[in-house]
């Protein structure tokens, strides 16, 4: 029955399997580089902030404007445009690996401003509890930021990597492989819609999959404040 | 207006060595402006104020009078725009980095909301400060355990802070503060968001802190009841200024500014019934309405039956009294109404005062 159901879809169980796995590959590479250039670019924009403990205008605006900027070009656009970045160093543009510079460039600013956002939700009295205990900057980040802001912290990598999915989808285009690349080549350029819609099932079960574990893990960090 | 200075009767002062020849805090015409959108306001204006070790020093006004900023002075933060905050001698601007954090872990403070971390247990929260000092787990863990029992908290070791009330919040935010062993405590209306029963216990464990560790409290709050029950000293501020300081008895037996007045009405009542003053009103002349102040052993002497059986005839009918214990002293005052012939009326004023009884003619 698996075997009629592969044949109606028109392609091999292997390709299959593996496209799912490059996915998955770029998925979590880019996301763990993307996170933590998120945090750093993150706890830089709450650190300088005006009303931040080491505020800065100069660094503030020149990372705030650069992360804007970076975050209006649409990601099939930035593909293209980085390719000499790419190639200069993966060496090559094309393939999943090639795919991992877009993707991260794309998602590091999306997830700073996210980070950012969870920083921000952490009361302005907690920092100055750290600072009337003497904390250096670095403690108040470590001790005192960090942990506060995880729970909200871990949705909005939950947040970022729904998105990121949605990029490694679109890496298709320059030959990355994956899923996307499987809807693309074989299901649009080939008519071929059974696959085309099966792809779609893949990805919806992808996303409900990195929501509920998400959620999970958030829940966990925050039951205990209830 | 009176320098703040060392009650002898009472107070959690007593026994503090004689080291404490410089004073713990010191605030020297401290100026504070806050320019915003081209508009400057003035937090503080020219605040001269000494907290002597040992002290429990209230800092009183209404919101907005510039008492925060005040105490966040003290351990900077908040910087002044003139003027010095000296902590033992030590002007706290003049610090570096580096020192003004060691001088910030010499300084506990607890706040209004707690402020404690609701992502770690009680123990974690209390063993922050320590960590900060990059103190071992086996320094830690008992200096953790101790102050737990101090507080009173025995048991809640693994409890997050939403598991608690209000009142344990704020017992695990002075074991915290306490943590480092500081010699200064500052405390951010730290009573204002508990109900009055848990205030009283919190007052109850704030006086042990200073009785037994013997940490000088600067506590700010817009409620004058706390200051009664815990202070010895205390500062009125209003948009600024400290208008009325001096020792907790002498401030309440004669607030003289307008805001302090209000503030003492508020515990210690004195404004005449509508009643009684009509009564008084009705009352032919000539008379004298006279407020009488009682305070130590005068609270308990027969002034009363005195004048009676020596004036017999003027007639005395008391028209409002109350008696207050603060800080161990009994403080109370009376409205008395006097009727006779005015000469006579004048010798009975001479006798209060030869009597040493410190007394006003009641305007109605």
């Amino acid at each position: 029955m698996i075997e009629s159901f592969f044949n109606y879809l028109d392609i091999p169980p292997q390709q299959l399997w593996e496209c799912s796995l490059q996915t998955l590959y770029m998925l979590f590479v880019s996301l763990a580089i993307s996170s933590v250039i998120g945090i750093v670019l993150a706890v830089t924009l709450v650190l300088t902030n005006k009303d931040g403990i080491l505020p800065n205008k100069a660094v503030f605006f020149v990372l705030n404007t650069f992360i804007n900027m970076v975050r209006s070009i649409p990601f099939i656009i930035l593909m293209v445009f980085i390719m000499p970045l790419t190639k200069f160093i993966i060496g090559t543009r094309i393939g999943s690996t090639a795919a991992l510079v877009p993707l991260v460039v794309f998602i590091a600013p999306y997830l700073a401003r996210l980070f950012e956002n969870s920083f921000l939700e952490v009361d302005r009295g907690i920092i100055e509890a750290a600072q009337s205990m003497g904390a250096s900057v670095w403690q108040v980040v470590w001790h005192f930021l960090l942990p506060e802001a995880k729970g909200s912290l871990i949705l909005s990598v939950t947040t970022g990597t729904i998105g990121l999915l949605g990029a490694t989808a679109m890496a298709g285009a320059i030959g990355a492989g994956g899923v996307g690349d499987l809807a693309l080549t074989y299901g649009y350029d080939r008519m071929n819609f059974p696959l085309m819609l099966f792809t779609v099932i893949v990805l919806i079960v992808f996303v409900q999959l990195i929501q509920s574990i998400g959620n999970h893990f958030a829940f966990k960090t925050r039951h205990r404040q209830i | 207006m009176s320098s703040i200075e060392q009650s002898k009767a009472t107070g959690p002062k007593q026994d503090v060595p004689q080291s404490a020849a410089v004073p713990q805090i010191v605030f020297e015409d401290l100026c504070k402006t806050y320019v915003s959108a081209g508009r400057s306001v003035e937090a503080l204006r020219k605040v001269n104020l000494t907290i002597e070790r040992g002290d429990i020093c209230g800092i009183i006004g209404f919101s907005g009078a510039g008492k925060s900023t005040l105490l966040r002075m003290i351990n900077a933060l908040e910087t002044p725009s003139s003027g010095r905050v000296l902590i033992n001698a030590v002007d706290v601007e003049k610090q570096k980095r580096g020192n003004l954090r060691r001088l910030r872990k010499g300084i506990g403070m607890i706040f209004q909301q707690f402020n404690l971390l609701n992502a770690k247990t009680v123990a974690q929260n209390i063993a922050l400060p320590l960590i900060l000092n990059h103190e071992s787990q086996a320094v830690i863990a008992p200096r953790v355990q101790e102050l737990i029992e101090f507080v009173g908290l025995g048991g809640y070791e693994n409890a997050y802070p939403a598991q608690l009330s209000g009142g344990q919040k704020q017992r695990v935010g002075i074991a915290r503060a306490l943590a480092t062993a500081p010699e200064i405590l500052l405390c951010d209306e730290a009573t204002s968001a508990l109900d009055p029963e848990t205030t009283e216990s919190i007052l109850q464990l704030l006086l042990k802190v200073n009785r037994q560790l013997k940490v000088t409290i600067v506590f700010v709050t817009h409620m004058i009841e706390v200051i009664t029950r815990l202070c010895n000293k205390v500062a009125v501020m209003e948009r600024g200024a400290v208008i009325e300081q001096g020792s907790v008895r002498e401030v309440f037996a004669r607030p003289q500014q307008e805001v302090t007045r209000r503030f003492v009405q508020a515990v210690i009542p004195s404004a005449l019934p509508p009643a009684v003053v009509e009564f008084v009103r009705r009352t032919p002349e000539p008379y004298k309405l006279v407020k009488i102040h009682f305070e130590d052993e005068g609270a308990t002497e027969d002034l009363i039956w005195q004048l009676n059986s020596r004036f017999s005839a003027v007639r005395s009918n008391v028209m409002f009294a109350s008696v207050h214990e603060l800080q161990g002293v009994v403080l109370s005052h009376m409205v008395l109404l006097f009727t006779g012939a005015e000469r006579d009326l004048e010798e009975v004023l001479a006798y209060i005062t030869a009597k040493g009884f410190d007394y006003e003619e009641v305007q109605l």
